[in-house]
């Protein structure tokens, strides 16, 4: 009866560790996601040196959140991002604003692969 | 080079810390769906230390839903025997009283050479000599010989988990008259016998505790 009280609890701590590694996942995506949108809205309103450090910022926070981003997803999916990310800075200028679009485009698109990756079903 | 010997570590603990909640009994003789478990425990390890390239959570929740899942197998196992009986099968007579029972033989597609390569293999050099044989869920043969010289007569399973051993109970010359006589004799239903073995001369029967109560 004990063991099977400690499967119960087993059970139930996996499935709120698993809960909490999806409430921050989905919340820490969403705040890199939310930069990148303000950046892409910045850019298109001329303020381009504002535009890169936004981009900066939302690298810096992605690259913060790798570290737990690491325990739930494959790295690859990671290192994609952060390739992505790092390049779009050097975008933030008028004669580069068709492949800032593309690029960010790309990171928002990645950042979506990875909540799907850790919430997929099949 | 770190990561590797940091997921080597902790998943060797994981699996250690899993095969010791799942009990003693995963070490020592396995059933079917615990050789199931084990090997899977081994395998989700094994690819999350091979593959860098996957989050350690992809080791460690598998081993440790698993765990989860085999105590709860077992609980329900011995709770439940009917549970157990659906979903790995029962014990299949193969010999009475020196009879080899071909209808079974045939069911478990077993053939003659393996009956007697099984026999050897428990020091019985012909089925005359078997009072009562079974073929195990597991895939082993469990053989009870008849006795020899002044030694008593061997006890068989009559009743087990409320379960009637119909064959065992005709190895013995007995019928469900004599095992309701028994269990009315003491003041049992069949429900309330965990156990009940006989030799044709004795009986020994084990209560279910909620019934001593």
């Amino acid at each position: 009866m004990r063991r099977s009280l400690s499967a119960l609890l087993l059970l139930a701590g996996l499935a709120a560790a698993l809960g909490a590694a999806g409430i921050y996942l989905g919340q820490s995506t969403a705040r890199v996601d939310a930069v990148l949108q303000t950046a892409c809205i910045l850019a298109q309103n001329g303020q381009y040196k504002t535009s890169a450090a936004a981009y900066r910022e939302a690298a810096a926070e992605a690259e913060h959140s790798m570290r737990l981003w690491g325990l739930l997803v494959r790295r690859n999916t990671l290192e994609a991002l952060g390739q992505t990310l790092a390049c779009l800075p050097g975008y933030a200028r008028q004669e580069n604003l068709a492949d800032l679009w593309v690029e960010t485009a790309r990171a928002r698109c990645q950042l979506r692969q990875l909540t799907a990756s850790f919430f997929g079903s099949f | 080079m770190f990561s590797l010997l940091f997921r080597t570590i902790v998943l060797y603990a994981a699996v250690v810390t899993a095969m010791r909640c799942m009990g003693k009994r995963q070490l020592g003789q396995l059933q079917p769906g615990e050789l199931v478990t084990t090997f899977l425990l081994s395998n989700v390890a094994t690819i999350c230390i091979d593959e860098p390239d996957l989050p350690l959570l992809a080791g460690l929740v598998p081993i440790f839903l698993l765990t989860a899942l085999e105590i709860l197998h077992a609980a329900a196992s011995w709770r439940w025997p009917r549970y157990t009986r659906v979903l790995f099968g029962k014990p299949v007579t193969v010999i009475v009283r020196g009879e080899v029972q071909q209808d079974s033989l045939e069911k478990l597609r077993i053939s003659g050479r393996d009956l007697a390569e099984a026999l050897r293999g428990q020091k019985i050099d012909t089925p005359a000599r078997v009072l009562w044989a079974v073929m195990e869920p597991g895939g082993r043969l469990n053989a009870v010989p008849y006795a020899r010289g002044g030694e008593p007569p061997p006890y068989l399973p009559v009743l087990l988990d409320g379960v009637v051993y119909e064959d065992c109970l005709r190895a013995l010359g007995r019928d469900r008259g004599w095992l309701a006589q028994v269990l009315n004799a003491h003041g049992m239903a069949q429900s309330g016998v965990l156990m009940l073995y006989d030799n044709g001369q004795d009986t020994l029967l084990v209560a279910r505790r909620e019934e001593k109560r």
